[in-house]
């Protein structure tokens, strides 16, 4: 299963907010979107799996263009985890977890037993086995984070594409996250993610994918990536740190001069 | 786990139903209720309780469930507790071309004309809303749609009440608008009840969707949701049942919000599961009301819509003061 995205163009009313964009996903990879504020990132993800119009380019789900899919069918490939995650309900967490199933034709009360085993393999891996029952509006930031990874992972779709999932989690959590996501891969799966620190990046991706300005500004392995780069692309001061055989990224302040 | 609050709630109906046919102006004895139910006893007992009493009491039940899951479902899609069927405008258009009906004193022509023309008002105000969900993306338009058409309405209504040839159009037009099942028939509720039953069919289909609908339009589009055609089943479905609700007993509000939002807790709060104890429920606050109405010793008759509106009001008031403090 792969997704391939070649020379995507999105405009909105006159103003393009991706310009020939190329992103690829395989099975068995982790790849990660970063780059500024307003670079397109998460229009990039809407825009590979359908959900955004696009002026040019094509997509190819499983080497078909991604228009032939419905929503059911796409979210049997691949899952979408968006950057709003609203409360709208005070839901309890094993029902938001079987919700992943939806595209299963899983119906809350009526599962099958291919249903009911992903959704507790999905409970187990992210620990959420003392909180199956818990309403949502009880949880804690990173708790509710993992209620949605479970969720995004009892699909069991090949791939998976999330928007900053680590966002306005501690530093645990963040971490915890990245490796519920790594584990995945390693059991086969493809999974992108829009991504802020750099350092979740260079530590768990296999692949980083700059995106600046609606256009790609580079593709790295993780241990290609320069101080230097960073330092252009995000306007600020970075240097490369040294620890147990894996670079770091220290920003140490903004550059001046940018706008 | 979750049948047991269905069954609850049948049998609060049952046990309902059978009190609407033994309270009143004259109390039957249940034995008496009993035997004229099963076609025996009295010749005017029988009629007391199978022409007066019962489709009275089916008539509040089928509009009560009608509003209660049109409202569980409006809430799901549009994922709000505040969202009832007057919201979208529907219950406003289908009283207004029933006012309409009134006011050029088409009802003399045939009792179905007033029924029909409620329904067709609900259809046209369905379709706009119907048409407004294929081309938005957000529930918030559609809310402030409907909040405009239910306005219009509303203001098109009070020119034809200002304009109204005689004080009888005038007290027709009221008395509709107040809303009320007193003296519905079996004939009424057969003509709203195909309508009826089709609007909470298309409901009922659109179940799965809403509980996909709780985690947010785009992640429930990122599990598979269609969300076009999720938004035209739920207007459509909440439009016919609606507009079949008002057609039977002209505007009663309330219900829709009140019904839901007491079932929720119950059914750990997932819109799919709400739909059908909200419809019971909703059933059964009028059958209650409706009983209430007709103990109360008025002078004149106490309008079912007006015991609702005063009971619903502050009730939605509460949930939206008590929202506000959550900061939900």
């Amino acid at each position: 299963m792969n997704l391939k995205g070649q020379g995507i163009v999105v405009a909105k009313r006159g103003v393009k907010l991706l310009h020939k964009v190329d992103a690829s996903l395989q099975q068995g990879e982790l790849v990660a979107v970063l780059g500024p504020n307003g670079a397109g990132k998460t229009t990039l993800l809407r825009a590979l799996i359908g959900l955004q119009a696009v002026s040019d380019g094509q997509i190819h789900l499983e080497d078909q263009p991604i228009s032939q899919f419905n929503d059911q069918t796409r979210a049997l490939r691949v899952s979408y985890l968006p950057q709003q995650r609203e409360l709208v309900w005070p839901n309890e967490v094993q029902d938001v977890v079987a919700l992943g199933r939806y595209a299963h034709g899983a119906y809350l009360g009526s599962f099958s037993t291919r249903d009911e085993a992903a959704i507790e393999g999905a409970i187990d891996s992210c620990a959420l086995q003392e909180l199956r029952h818990r309403r949502l509006d009880t949880l804690s930031g990173g708790e509710l984070a993992r209620v949605h990874c479970a969720r995004i992972f009892a699909s069991q779709s090949p791939l998976i594409v999330a928007d900053e999932p680590t966002a306005g989690l501690d530093l645990y959590h963040q971490h915890r996250l990245m490796a519920l996501y790594r584990d995945a891969v390693d059991q086969g799966r493809g999974v992108l993610l829009v991504l802020h620190d750099l350092n979740l990046a260079l530590t768990y991706a296999d692949r980083i994918i700059w995106l600046n300005d609606g256009v790609i500004a580079g593709e790295h392995l993780p241990h290609e990536v320069t101080s230097q780069f960073v330092a252009s692309l995000f306007s600020v001061k970075a240097s490369v740190v040294q620890s147990n055989d894996h670079a770091y990224m220290l920003i140490a302040g903004y550059e001046d001069g940018s706008t | 786990m979750f049948a047991r609050i269905n069954i609850f709630l049948c049998l609060l109906l049952v046990a309902g139903l059978f009190s609407a046919c033994l309270l009143g102006s004259t109390t039957l004895a249940p034995l008496t209720v009993l035997q004229a139910l099963g076609g025996y006893g009295d010749p005017a007992d029988l009629i007391i309780v199978w022409q007066i009493r019962l489709p009275r009491a089916l008539a509040a039940l089928c509009v009560g469930a009608a509003l209660g899951m049109s409202g569980a479902a409006l809430q799901g899609l549009l994922r709000n507790p505040l969202a009832e069927p007057g919201v979208l405008g529907v219950s406003a258009s289908a009283a207004l071309v029933a006012t309409v009906v009134i006011y050029y004193g088409w009802v003399q022509l045939s009792a179905l004309l007033l029924p029909l023309a409620a329904i067709f008002g609900a259809l046209v105000a369905t379709g706009f809303i119907a048409a407004a969900a294929l081309v938005s993306a957000s529930a918030v338009t559609l809310i402030l749609i409907g909040v405009g058409i239910s306005s219009f309405a509303a203001a098109l209504m009070s020119l034809l009440m200002n304009f109204a040839p005689h004080p009888f159009t005038l007290a027709d037009m009221i008395n509709w608008m107040l809303g009320s099942v007193a003296n519905r028939s079996y004939a009424d509720l057969q003509l709203s009840l195909p309508f009826l039953m089709v609007g909470v069919g298309v409901l009922w289909i659109s179940r799965r969707g809403l509980s996909a609908l709780s985690l947010g339009d785009e992640a429930a589009q990122g599990i598979g949701l269609n969300l076009r055609r999720q938004r035209l089943l739920v207007v459509t479905g909440a439009g016919i049942a609606t507009g079949a609700a008002v057609a039977l007993a002209g505007a009663i509000g309330f219900v829709g919000i009140v019904a839901p939002h007491l079932i929720r807790p119950w059914v750990n709060f997932d819109p799919a599961r709400t739909l059908f104890p909200s419809a019971l429920l909703g059933g059964l606050l009028l059958v209650v009301a409706d009983i209430i109405l007709r103990l109360l010793p008025t002078t004149g008759e106490l309008k079912l819509g007006v015991v609702a509106a005063l009971l619903g009001a502050p009730v939605f008031i509460w949930i939206a003061f008590h929202r506000s403090v959550r900061g939900v």
